[in-house]
C-alpha cells in the first residue's frame, strides 16, 4: 500500500470522526430522538432496538439522544477551556520569559504551585464554590492546564528575546510592548498551537474524568463520562450503558488525534511522519 | 536524510532480538499471574479469596468450626465505643450485636425488656425502678449488677466518654437527677420531669445506654473495647479492614421471639464486616462469593440468579421533598399545595422504588405501632386544582429550584423525576446537583427553595415531629412553623400513654397535610442482598443489619 | 551536584508552602465543615459546638494554619477528623499500594514502549512504523477508566477470573498479590505505552538523522550498535521527561483508576477526605503530591544529563 496514501487515509479517517463530532455537537442542541432529559417510567434499562437505538438507562432516558447532545457539551468545555489556558499562559509566559529578572522567578514560583496543585481539588474547589456549572469545568481545566502552555511560551520567548531583529527592536527605541506583540509573539505561537491541539484532546479526556468522578458540568445535562460513571452499576445487566458512551469518547478522541496529526504532517513537511 | 538501508540479515536480526526479548519479559510476567491464578481456582467455592486477616497462613487453615458469615459495610467503624461523638452506622450495626441495655426496640419500635425483666414507673411519671434480669454474664465472666449499671450510665455522661446523646439525658430531652442501686437486681432512675421517650432513647440503637463492664475502659478511664452482654464479643477490628464477632459461648437468649433488637438473639456463626466503601465493588464481591451480604440501594438491584436473593422490608427513613416556607414565592401555601397535588405521588414512589415501597404521606414509619389509616391519607394528584390554586396565587411561571446530590442515589432519582413531572404539570423546576458536604450545609442553613432529602429514621414520631418543627428563626433546620401544632407536641410530652399520644399524632399529620411544608413521599426500604447460603435473615424497619439468629451453611 | 540538589529542594519550599496554603484555604472555603457533616439532619448545638472545638475549627484560619505547620516541623502530621486515626498512618497505607500499582505500569509501559519506539523510528514509513503508530493513536483514544470498567467486565464478572475489588500487597500475600495488580496495571499502561512510544519514536528519528549516526554506520558498526549505543541514549533523554511528567501525574492524581478498580490508594483516600472535609487528611495528602512532584522534577533533572553530555546542571 503506498505510503503516501495511508497518510491520507489517516487524514480522511480523522476528517470523517471530527466532522461526525462537530455535527452531533451542533445539532444535538436542536434535534434528537428524544429530549435527553425525559424520563419514561415505563422503559427503564431497555435494550438497543428500533425505538431506542442504544438503549435507555435507569430513567428511561434515549442513551442515544443523549450521547448526541454530550458532543455539544464535551466540545464546549473542550475549546473553551483549551482557550482559556493557550490566552493566559501565552500572556503570562511571553511577558515573564522576555522580562526576566524577579518578575520571572516570582511568577515561575506561581506557576510551579498551580502545576503541583491536584488538579481535582482545584475542580472541586471551585465547582463548590462557585456552584456546579459548565463554566466552572471549564475555569478548573483552564487553570490546570495554563502552567504547561506558560512553561512553552516563556521558553519561546526567553530564546527569541536574545535573537537579533528582537534586540534591534528595542535599540531602535520601540517600547517592549511594541517589541512583544509585534516581533516575539508571532514567532513563539507556532509551537503552542501544536501543543495546543494535543491539548485538546488531553482537555476531552480530563473533562470525562471530571464527570466521571461527578466534578464535571452537572446533571441531568448528559455528558459522556458522567453516563460512564453511572453505568459501572449495570455493568452485568446493561452492558450498553458502558459500551456507547467509552466507545463515543474514545471515538471523538481518535477523531482528534488522527486529524492534528495529520495536519501537522501537511503544514511541514519537515516533520513528515513524526507522530507527536 | 536516507534511512533506508539494504535489507542484509544485520538489521532484521536485531529487530528480531529486540522484538524476541520484548515478547519473553512480557509473558514471564503474565506467566507469573496465571500460577497462583490457576491455584486460586481450584478453591474457587469456598471463600478464601477473601481479603482475610494479616497472617496468609489463616487462609490456608483447614475450614474453622464454625461458619462464617461476611457482610459488607459502606465505611469502616472509626470507634468501638456506643453512642461516641465518632460513630456512624457501621458502629451502630456491629455494636448492636455486642452490646444491650435495659430495654430494646422490637420491629414496630415499641419498647421490650432485654437487660430488665420488667419496670415499674411511678404515678407522677417521675421514677423509673427496673427489674434486672438474673443470670446474665458479661464477656469476661462477670456477672451482671446493678453496679455495672449505674457505672455505665455514669460513665456515659461524664464528658470525656463523648456519648453523642448525653445531652438527651441532660435537660434537652430527658433529666435524670439520680441513679440508685438499692439491691444487686433493681436500679432506680429519677427524673426530673416525666417523659415519654425516657425509655425510648435507653433503646435508640445509634446511641445505646449500653450496660458495659467497667474493664471497658482502663485504669486511667481511657477506653479499651466493648465488653458487654450481647450474643456476640468484639474480638478484633482491623481498622479500614473488617470487624470481627465471635459467638459469646455463655449468652442466655431471652425467651421471647426475635423482633427488631428484641427477644432471643442466638449466634450461630462467626460475623465478619468486611469494609468495602463501593457500591459496586461490594456487588462484585458477591457475585464472586467473597462476601455473604450486603445492603442495596433500590436502584442497583442486582439480576435474579440462583446464587442470591434479596430480603426486603418496609423501612423508616423517610425521602422528603422540602419547601422552604420561608421563600418569598414557597411562602404561599397554595403554591406549595399545588406542587403537592400536582404530581401522582403513588406512581412516582412506585416506579422509583420498583414496586418495593408505598406511598407514605406521614412523618411516622408505616411500621410503627401507632400508624394508622389517617397517616396513609396524603395528596391526590389533581391537575384542575392546581391550576385554580397557581392562578390564583399569581404563577406566572417562575423558576423554582430543586436541590439534590448524587452520593444518595434515591434523592437524586427522587429529583430527577420530580423536576421532570413538574414541569409537566406546568410549574418550572430547575435541578441542582450539589455536592453532599454543601446540600447538608444548605439544609442546616436552610437556604434551599426545593430540596430532594431523606431524613435518618427516629425512633418515634414525637422526635421526628420534633426535628420537624420549630421557629426557624432559632432554628434554620426545622421546616414546620405552625405554632397550634408545636403547642399540641409539646402537650403530649410528659405522658406514656398510648392511645393519647396516637390520637395527637393524627391530629399533627392532618394539620401537615393542610399545610404542606413539606411532602413526604416514602420509607427508605430495607433491601439486603444474601447469598443464598445464609438462611434465617429478616428485614426490620431501622435497617440495622442483624445476624444474629442466622446461619449458614 | 550536592549544592545543587539542596538548592533546587530549598528554591521548591516557597512553591509547597504556596501550595499548602491555598489548600487550607480553599478546603475551608468549600461549604460544610466537618462537624455539620457528620452531624447530618440531627439538631444539636452543644453537640456541635463541642465537635468543632475538639477539630480546632472554633479558631481563625490563620491560626489554624500556623498550628499546622508548627505540628508539621515536629512530625505530627495530625488525626483524620473522621476515621480517628493518624493522617501519617492513612497515608503510610494507602500510598504505597498507589505506587506500587503505578510504578508497576510505568515499569511495564517503558519495557514494552522503549524498543517499540525505537523499532518505530528505525522502520520509518515502512508497514511496522505504521501500524506501531496507529496502535499507538488507538490506545491513546481510549480512556483509562473505560478500558477499566471494560477489563472489569471481561475478566472479572464474565469469566471470573480476577477479583474485581480491593487489593492486596506483596508483603501480605506474597506472589498471588499479582491477581490484583494485573487489571489496574494493564488499564493504566495502555495509555502510557502510547505517550512514550511516541515520544521516543520522535527523539529516535530526530537522533537517527543527525550526522554521526551516518558517521557510525559509514565507520562500519553493526546496527545493533548503531542502535543501542548511539541512539537510544541520545533519544531517550525526551523520553525520560515524558515518563517523569506522566509518572508525578498519576501518583498524584491516580483518583480515577483506584475509584474504577476500588484500590485503596492515596487517589481515593484525597477524594473521600474532599467530600467528607477531613481537613487534616487532605493537608496531609496534598503535601505528600507537592513533594512527589517536587522530588521527581528533581530526579528528572539529575538524570538527563547522563542520557545529554551537551548539557550542563
Amino acid at each position: 500500500m503506498n505510503l503516501l496514501s495511508l497518510r491520507r487515509l489517516n487524514l480522511l479517517i480523522g476528517s470523517v470522526l471530527v466532522g461526525l463530532l462537530v455535527a452531533c455537537a451542533l445539532i444535538g442542541q436542536f434535534f434528537t430522538p428524544y429530549k435527553p432529559i425525559d424520563v419514561d417510567l415505563f422503559a427503564r434499562y431497555a435494550a438497543p432496538s428500533a425505538q431506542h437505538w442504544f438503549g435507555t438507562d435507569e430513567f428511561g432516558r434515549d442513551v442515544f439522544s443523549r450521547i448526541v447532545a454530550g458532543a455539544g457539551v464535551s466540545m464546549t468545555v473542550s475549546i473553551c477551556s483549551v482557550l482559556f489556558a493557550l490566552l493566559a499562559g501565552t500572556v503570562i509566559g511571553t511577558v515573564s520569559g522576555f522580562f526576566g529578572g524577579w518578575l520571572d522567578r516570582i511568577v515561575m514560583v506561581f506557576i510551579d504551585a498551580l502545576m503541583a496543585f491536584p488538579g481535582l481539588l482545584l475542580a472541586l474547589g471551585i465547582m463548590v464554590v462557585l456552584g456546579p456549572s459548565k463554566w466552572g469545568v471549564v475555569l478548573a481545566l483552564g487553570l490546570a492546564y495554563t502552567p504547561s502552555v506558560t512553561r512553552i511560551a516563556r521558553g519561546g520567548a526567553l530564546t527569541l528575546r536574545q535573537r537579533d531583529f528582537v534586540v534591534a527592536s528595542q535599540t531602535m527605541g520601540n517600547s517592549s510592548m511594541w517589541t512583544l506583540c509585534r516581533h516575539v509573539l508571532p514567532n513563539s505561537m507556532a509551537p503552542l498551537l501544536v501543543f495546543s491541539t494535543s491539548l485538546f484532546g488531553s482537555a476531552l479526556l480530563a473533562e470525562s474524568a471530571l464527570s466521571f468522578l461527578g466534578l464535571g458540568v452537572p446533571p441531568p445535562s448528559p455528558t459522556w463520562g458522567g453516563m460512564l460513571a453511572d453505568s459501572r452499576t449495570a455493568i452485568d445487566h446493561a452492558i450498553w450503558l458502558v459500551i456507547f458512551p467509552g466507545a463515543s469518547i474514545s471515538l471523538a478522541l481518535l477523531g482528534i488525534n488522527l486529524f492534528g496529526d495529520g495536519v501537522r504532517d501537511l503544514l511541514d513537511p519537515r516533520m513528515k511522519g513524526v507522530s507527536v | 536524510m536516507n534511512n533506508r538501508l539494504p535489507e542484509t540479515s544485520g538489521p532484521q536480526r536485531v529487530a528480531w532480538r529486540t522484538w524476541h526479548a520484548v515478547f519473553k519479559a512480557v509473558a514471564m510476567l503474565i506467566a507469573l499471574g496465571c500460577l497462583p491464578l490457576a491455584a486460586a481456582r481450584a478453591e474457587s467455592t469456598v471463600s478464601t479469596l477473601a481479603p482475610v486477616a494479616a497472617v496468609s497462613a489463616a487462609a490456608r487453615a483447614p475450614a474453622p468450626a464454625l461458619p462464617e458469615i461476611r457482610f459488607a459495610v459502606g465505611s469502616d467503624t472509626p470507634t468501638s465505643m456506643p453512642g461516641n461523638l465518632a460513630r456512624n452506622s457501621t458502629t451502630d450495626t456491629v455494636l448492636a450485636h455486642v452490646v444491650e441495655s435495659l430495654v430494646a426496640l422490637r420491629a414496630d419500635m415499641s419498647i421490650a425488656p432485654m437487660l430488665a425483666d420488667s419496670w415499674n414507673i411511678s404515678p407522677d411519671g417521675k421514677t423509673y425502678t427496673f427489674h434486672l434480669r438474673k443470670g446474665v454474664l458479661f464477656h469476661n465472666g462477670a456477672p451482671l449488677t446493678s453496679a455495672d449499671v449505674k457505672w455505665s450510665f455514669d460513665y456515659f455522661m461524664s464528658p470525656r466518654a463523648g456519648f453523642e446523646c448525653r445531652t438527651a439525658f441532660n435537660g434537652r430531652s430527658v433529666k435524670v437527677l439520680a441513679v440508685g442501686t438499692p439491691d444487686p437486681h433493681t436500679v432506680v432512675f429519677k427524673l426530673d420531669h416525666p417523659s415519654a421517650l425516657f425509655l425510648t432513647h435507653m433503646a435508640d440503637p445509634r446511641c445505646p445506654i449500653a450496660i458495659l463492664s467497667p474493664s471497658s475502659v482502663d485504669s486511667h478511664g481511657a477506653w479499651i473495647k466493648p465488653i458487654g452482654t450481647g450474643p456476640y464479643e468484639f474480638t478484633e477490628w482491623k481498622p479500614g479492614q473488617y470487624v470481627l464477632l465471635t459467638p459469646f459461648a455463655k449468652y442466655l437468649p431471652r425467651a421471647e421471639p426475635g423482633s427488631g433488637l428484641a427477644g432471643a438473639k442466638h449466634a450461630y456463626a462467626n460475623l465478619r464486616f468486611v469494609t468495602i466503601p463501593d457500591a459496586a465493588a461490594q456487588m462484585s464481591a458477591l457475585m464472586s462469593g467473597q462476601i455473604d451480604g450486603m445492603k442495596v440501594d433500590q436502584n442497583d438491584l442486582p439480576p435474579a440468579d440462583s446464587r442470591w436473593t434479596v430480603v426486603t422490608g418496609v423501612g423508616a427513613d423517610p425521602a422528603v421533598m422540602l419547601m422552604q416556607t420561608r421563600d418569598p414565592l414557597l411562602s404561599d401555601v397554595r403554591i406549595r399545595r399545588a406542587i403537592a397535588l400536582a404530581v401522582d405521588l403513588p406512581d412516582v414512589v412506585n416506579a422509583l422504588s420498583n414496586g418495593l415501597a408505598q406511598y407514605n404521606p406521614s412523618l411516622m414509619p408505616s411500621a410503627n405501632r401507632l400508624y394508622s389509616p389517617v397517616e396513609a391519607t396524603g395528596y391526590t394528584s389533581n391537575l384542575a386544582q392546581v391550576r385554580s390554586l397557581l392562578a390564583q396565587a399569581g404563577y406566572h411561571g417562575q423558576t423554582l429550584t430543586l436541590e439534590t446530590n448524587r452520593r444518595y442515589e434515591h434523592m437524586y432519582s427522587l429529583a430527577v423525576y420530580m423536576q421532570a413531572l413538574l414541569s409537566k404539570a406546568g410549574i418550572n423546576v430547575d435541578l441542582q446537583v450539589v455536592e453532599w458536604g454543601k446540600q447538608v450545609s444548605d439544609f442546616r442553613s436552610g437556604k434551599f427553595q426545593l430540596m430532594s432529602f431523606g431524613y435518618t429514621a427516629r425512633i418515634d414520631p414525637a422526635m421526628m415531629y420534633g426535628d420537624v418543627l420549630g421557629n426557624k428563626a432559632d432554628n434554620p433546620m426545622v421546616q414546620w412553623e405552625d405554632p397550634a401544632a408545636r403547642e399540641l407536641l409539646r402537650s403530649i410530652s410528659g405522658t406514656v400513654d398510648a392511645s393519647v399520644r396516637q390520637q395527637a399524632f393524627q391530629q399533627l399529620h392532618q394539620m401537615m397535610i393542610a399545610d404542606a411544608p413539606l411532602l413526604v413521599m416514602y420509607d427508605s426500604p430495607d433491601l439486603v442482598v444474601l447469598s443464598t447460603r445464609v438462611h434465617g435473615f429478616t428485614s426490620w424497619p431501622l435497617r440495622l443489619a442483624r445476624l444474629f439468629n442466622v446461619t449458614k451453611n | 551536584m550536592l549544592s545543587y540538589i539542596l538548592k533546587r529542594l530549598a528554591m521548591s519550599v516557597p512553591t509547597v508552602l504556596i501550595v499548602a496554603m491555598l489548600v487550607f484555604g480553599m478546603i475551608r472555603a468549600i461549604p460544610g465543615d466537618p462537624a455539620a457533616l457528620m452531624l447530618g439532619d440531627v439538631h444539636d448545638p452543644v453537640l456541635l459546638q463541642q465537635m468543632r472545638h475538639a477539630f480546632g475549627l472554633d479558631q481563625s484560619i490563620p491560626e489554624q494554619f500556623l498550628l499546622w505547620v508548627t505540628h508539621l516541623l515536629h512530625g505530627d502530621w495530625g488525626m483524620s477528623v473522621v476515621r480517628h486515626q493518624p493522617v501519617l498512618d492513612l497515608i503510610r497505607e494507602a500510598f504505597p499500594v498507589t505506587a506500587q500499582i503505578v510504578l508497576c505500569a510505568t515499569f511495564v509501559a517503558c519495557v514494552i514502549a522503549i524498543p517499540a519506539g525505537l523499532f518505530a523510528a528505525w522502520a520509518q514509513n515502512r508497514r511496522t512504523d505504521l501500524v506501531i503508530v496507529f496502535t499507538t493513536i488507538v490506545l491513546v483514544s481510549i480512556p483509562s477508566f473505560w478500558g477499566g470498567i471494560l477489563l472489569i467486565w471481561l475478566f472479572g464478572v464474565k469469566l471470573q477470573w480476577l477479583p474485581t475489588f480491593g487489593f492486596q500487597s506483596f508483603s501480605q500475600v506474597g506472589w498471588s498479590s499479582i491477581r490484583y495488580f494485573i487489571l489496574p496495571v494493564i488499564a493504566i499502561a495502555m495509555s502510557e505505552i502510547a505517550v512514550v512510544t511516541r515520544m521516543m519514536r520522535a527523539s529516535s528519528i530526530e537522533v537517527l538523522r543527525l550526522e554521526y549516526i551516518a558517521h557510525a554506520r559509514a565507520k562500519g558498526l553493526s546496527e545493533r550498535r548503531v542502535l543501542l549505543r548511539h541512539t537510544l541514549p541520545n533519544a531517550f533523554g525526551p523520553a525520560l521527561t515524558v515518563i517523569g511528567l506522566v509518572l508525578g501525574h498519576l501518583l498524584a492524581g491516580g483518583a480515577v483508576i483506584e475509584t474504577v478498580f476500588t484500590l485503596p490508594g492515596m487517589g481515593r483516600l484525597l477524594v473521600e477526605s474532599i467530600y467528607a472535609r477531613d481537613y487534616p487528611v487532605v493537608q496531609g495528602c496534598l503535601l505528600v503530591i507537592a513533594l512527589i512532584y517536587v522530588l521527581i522534577n528533581l530526579t528528572v533533572d539529575l538524570l538527563y544529563p547522563i542520557f545529554d553530555p551537551r548539557l550542563k546542571l
